[in-house]
């Protein structure tokens, strides 16, 4: 059930140079957060940013209670985010959206991430190695560098494989041609694959899944304003009907989607 | 002994001034996680048209200074799905169920208020909806000119006994003139104001941050132009007026009243803090009892301008 939380900082670490790892102590959130889901942040008191900032969730410790989330300062939002320091309180609305389906059929899951992309999909990492389920992980980024996240995936018991687009560390060049090369090891009926990063690359997996048949499910990132529905801003196209163009919205029908559900193509 | 902050709109009385604007609530379902919508003074749902509405192209939205900018193109069920499956929902709670409507013609305007008409369902009042400056058919021209909002105003009267409140656009040059119009055809009550026309570009790409180039600015940006459309509004016509404009908290409720406004809806902040009209309440019931104030209504109009 979402709701609003007062979540007291616990750390703020810069992992990269735009990069940033916060951690709030959220115990509800922190118990009924699944992977895919999201929480919407008030950064500021004021004003001016206005609205929230939307973030997946990266990681939950149920026993501690808290909620880790991975962000990249990109604007005036998440500048602020970052000076966030322990003995701040923020305000989180969450857990929010749809949250990614378990594999069918106990089919290996196969999880991809471009960027920061990474962080629902290291959520969904640790969920399924807790539940014994041995996940392929598929992690790409610009340059080595700019892969983030990898000393956590690190410590969890998945198949690693990076890819750089500049060749500076792991397989060379986007992270979907290394899942294309992945897929052919495996029968369509027997993976299930996890996708989220920017959306150039999610168009590149809903095409490899669709031609090769494979199950798979897509996590967007996408502007938002309330993150519950109300606001019709987030609106991703669906494949047109004899009716005409259709939406679905980013954060009530998603954020996780079904490779077959959106047309981003368009 | 608590205030009594109830309002009279009309024939309509509100348990209290807030209610909740249209296109920033959903159909109330979507906020019933967060507070008890029966703490509010009414609802005002999501614009519904005769047809279901897609809505416009993404990008929709556009975060601005102190605002934001829309262009969502009523998306919306279409009347007989929110008969059938929206506006149920809403009759448990006890608080006033305003329905917002809109057509691209006068006869669509009736088919969909006839259809509500029919349904045995409670609608305490209509809003009409003359005013969205994001559909290429109709819209803003409903208020832009008064011989065509008192048309229109007269046409749907004629249909319904509950109370009418026409929703202005303040993209007019004399909105009181638009307000004496439909005072005129029968509205019991108008809405002041709708969103602002407005532009958000990014410098980088060169492009427009929304698809349709222009849409609605709304927030705490647009207060005091809605403030001094109300104060223009109050001074042209003696029929309720309901404030909407960046309402964020009950100051900006106290402001909306002493200008002239009986009631008053909050919008973009329902999306940055989804219980930000009940806190709203709650925050006028603790003002009335610290200031002594028995009746928040005395307060409406009440603004001193003798300097």
């Amino acid at each position: 059930m979402p709701a609003l939380h007062s979540c007291p900082v616990v750390s703020n670490e810069q992992v990269t140079a735009q990069v940033f790892r916060l951690t709030v102590r959220a115990p509800r959130l922190a118990t009924e957060a699944a992977p895919g889901q999201f929480v919407n942040v008030k950064v500021w008191e004021g004003p001016v940013p206005l609205w929230r900032r939307p973030f997946s969730v990266y990681s939950v410790d149920r026993d501690a209670g808290l909620v880790g989330l991975l962000f990249a300062v990109r604007g005036t939002g998440t500048r602020l985010l970052a000076g966030a320091t322990p003995g701040d309180t923020l305000d989180v609305l969450g857990p929010l959206g749809r949250a990614f389906a378990p594999p069918p059929e106990e089919r290996q899951p196969l999880l991809v991430a471009g960027g920061l992309g990474v962080a629902p999909v290291h959520f969904l990492a640790q969920e399924m190695s807790a539940q014994g389920l041995h996940p392929m992980v598929l992690l790409g980024a610009r340059d080595a560098a700019a892969l983030c996240a990898l000393d956590d995936l690190a410590r969890l018991p998945v198949v690693l494989h990076l890819a750089t687009e500049d060749g500076s560390r792991g397989f060379k060049g986007p992270v979907t041609e290394l899942l294309a090369t992945v897929l052919t090891d495996f029968h369509h009926n027997g993976v299930a694959v996890y996708a989220c990063g920017p959306v150039g690359m999610l168009r590149e997996v809903t095409r490899i899944c669709t031609a090769k048949r494979v199950w798979g499910q897509i996590c967007l990132e996408t502007l938002m304003a309330c993150g519950i529905g109300a606001c019709m801003g987030c609106a991703v196209p669906t494949h047109a009907t004899s009716a005409g163009p259709n939406y679905k919205l980013v954060c009530k029908d998603g954020p996780v989607f079904d490779v077959r559900e959106l047309d981003l193509e368009r | 002994m608590s205030a009594d902050l109830r309002v009279s709109i009309g024939s309509l009385t509100l348990n209290n001034p807030v209610l909740v604007a249209s296109g920033t609530f959903g159909y109330g379902e979507e906020f019933a996680p967060y507070f008890d919508l029966s703490v509010l003074g009414g609802v005002v749902t999501k614009t519904i048209t005769l047809e279901p509405r897609a809505g416009n192209p993404p990008p929709r939205i556009a975060e601005t200074a102190a605002g934001m900018l829309n262009s969502i193109g009523l998306a919306n069920v279409g009347v007989e799905v929110f008969v059938r499956e929206k506006l149920p929902a809403l009759q448990r709670y006890s608080t006033a169920i305003i329905v917002n409507i809109a057509g691209r013609s006068a006869d669509e305007f009736k088919a969909v208020l006839r259809r509500l008409e029919e349904c045995d369902l409670r609608i305490d009042g209509y809003e009409l909806n003359y005013s969205c400056p994001n559909v290429k058919e109709g819209g803003m021209a409903f208020s832009a000119r008064p011989d065509v909002a008192y048309e229109v105003t007269v046409a749907l009267r004629k249909e319904t006994t509950r109370p009418l409140i026409a929703k202005l656009t303040p993209n007019v040059t004399r909105i009181g003139e638009i307000a004496r119009a439909v005072a005129e055809a029968g509205a019991d009550a108008v809405s002041a104001i709708n969103t602002l026309v407005g532009m958000a570009v990014d410098h980088r790409t060169r492009t427009p941050k929304l698809a349709t180039v222009v849409g609605g600015l709304s927030g705490p940006a647009i207060k005091p132009v809605a403030l001094a459309k109300v104060w223009e509004i109050k001074n042209a016509v003696s029929i309720p007026i309901i404030g909407v404009g960046g309402i964020q908290n009950y100051e900006d409720v106290l402001e909306f009243m002493l200008v002239g406004a009986s009631a008053v809806q909050v919008g973009t902040a329902n999306f940055v803090t989804p219980d930000c009209a009940a806190r709203i309440v709650r925050d006028l019931e603790s003002y009335c009892d610290r200031e002594g104030i028995d009746r928040l209504a005395d307060l409406v109009g009440r603004l001193n301008v003798e300097c």
